[in-house]
């Protein structure tokens, strides 16, 4: 794959993104597709690629409307996104050590200092952003 | 060393940001390997049962790395692989699929794993009582190892005095109140 080729796949994958948050935050009534379009301000065959993307990924789904005397797409989201915020930061996730951690190996939960400062850093972040948490 | 370690986190973590929106497939592949895996995922997802040459050349890793995300991914059930016979070439090749049905109970499992072993820190930490030499690098000792030590501390050579350990025990008890929040409504 070429750099060129890989730049533009990434640059496919954010817009795929960008189109799934905004079918989200669209809620119940979904948006219509030339309405996304315009604010992403995409051409309708790249626009209609990118929601055949998300349908196959069955993330959306396409409904056929009519809109003012044209029949468009409406684009309603299927699935929320998990929420993943909670344990994004642990350490544990990617820690090359998990297998081995025990209370009785060397590698422990008791004394893990990745552990304590993930914790700790959270819970600063979470008390600044509300001083009532905690 | 820990210092690259968090630095390794930083990163991953500003590349999860910005998957906040993206499938719970390709964000658990992210949360575990980084931009590398974040690529394999999403070529699964947009080429159901590929071979690892064919996502090797979708995304342009080199195909150790593929190889070694597929592994892993498909070590924690996340994606499943059927061996097949190449018509071209006659050997054996193994195609993948995402397992996206998994990724909930997947999740699940790693947050009850972190919740077990913040439950046996916040006992370990209320159970103890701390001495620390103020040092950031050096490690806090509970009051029977720092007795062995004669108060000194073996990293840098300062003096051990007490520490208050409550905001740590605080951070604990609320990433304990969140996980299983989070466990229990789910």
């Amino acid at each position: 794959m070429s750099e060129n080729a890989k730049v533009l796949a990434e640059a496919e994958e954010d817009l795929i993104s960008k189109v799934y948050r905004l079918v989200i935050e669209s809620g119940d009534d979904g948006i219509l597709q030339s309405e996304l379009w315009k604010v992403l301000g995409l051409t309708s065959r790249d626009g209609s690629r990118i929601a055949s993307r998300l349908e196959k990924r069955k993330l959306i789904k396409r409904e056929r409307v009519l809109e003012r005397g044209r029949w468009t797409y409406k684009l309603l989201p299927l699935v929320i996104p998990i929420d993943t915020s909670s344990i994004e930061d642990a350490p544990c996730i990617r820690c090359a050590d998990e297998e081995r951690c025990a209370l009785d190996s060397s590698v422990s939960p008791l004394t893990c200092r990745l552990l304590e400062d993930w914790v700790l850093t959270e819970y600063r972040q979470a008390r600044q952003n509300a001083p009532s948490a905690g | 060393m820990r210092n690259k370690v968090l630095n390794i986190f930083v990163k991953e973590s500003n590349i999860l940001k910005k998957l906040q929106y993206e499938d719970s497939f390709v964000k658990v592949a992210g949360l575990l390997g980084g931009e590398e895996y974040i690529k394999v995922a999403r070529a699964l997802l947009n080429n159901e049962n590929a071979t690892d040459e064919e996502i090797a050349s979708a995304t342009g890793l080199k195909i150790n790395i593929v190889r070694r995300a597929l592994y892993d991914l498909f070590g924690k059930s996340l994606i499943s692989g059927i061996r097949v016979k190449d018509p071209k070439r006659g050997w054996y090749v193994y195609q993948w699929k995402a397992q996206a049905d998994q990724v909930d109970a997947f999740l699940n499992n790693r947050k009850r794993k972190i919740l077990e072993r913040l439950k046996q820190r916040a006992e370990y930490e209320k159970s103890h009582s701390f001495f620390f030499c103020g040092t950031q690098s050096c490690k806090k000792r509970t009051f029977e190892e720092a007795m062995d030590l004669d108060f000194r501390c073996p990293e840098c050579g300062g003096q051990l005095h007490p520490y208050d350990n409550s905001e740590e025990v605080k951070a604990i008890e609320w990433k304990i109140r969140q996980l299983e929040s989070e466990l229990g409504s789910s």
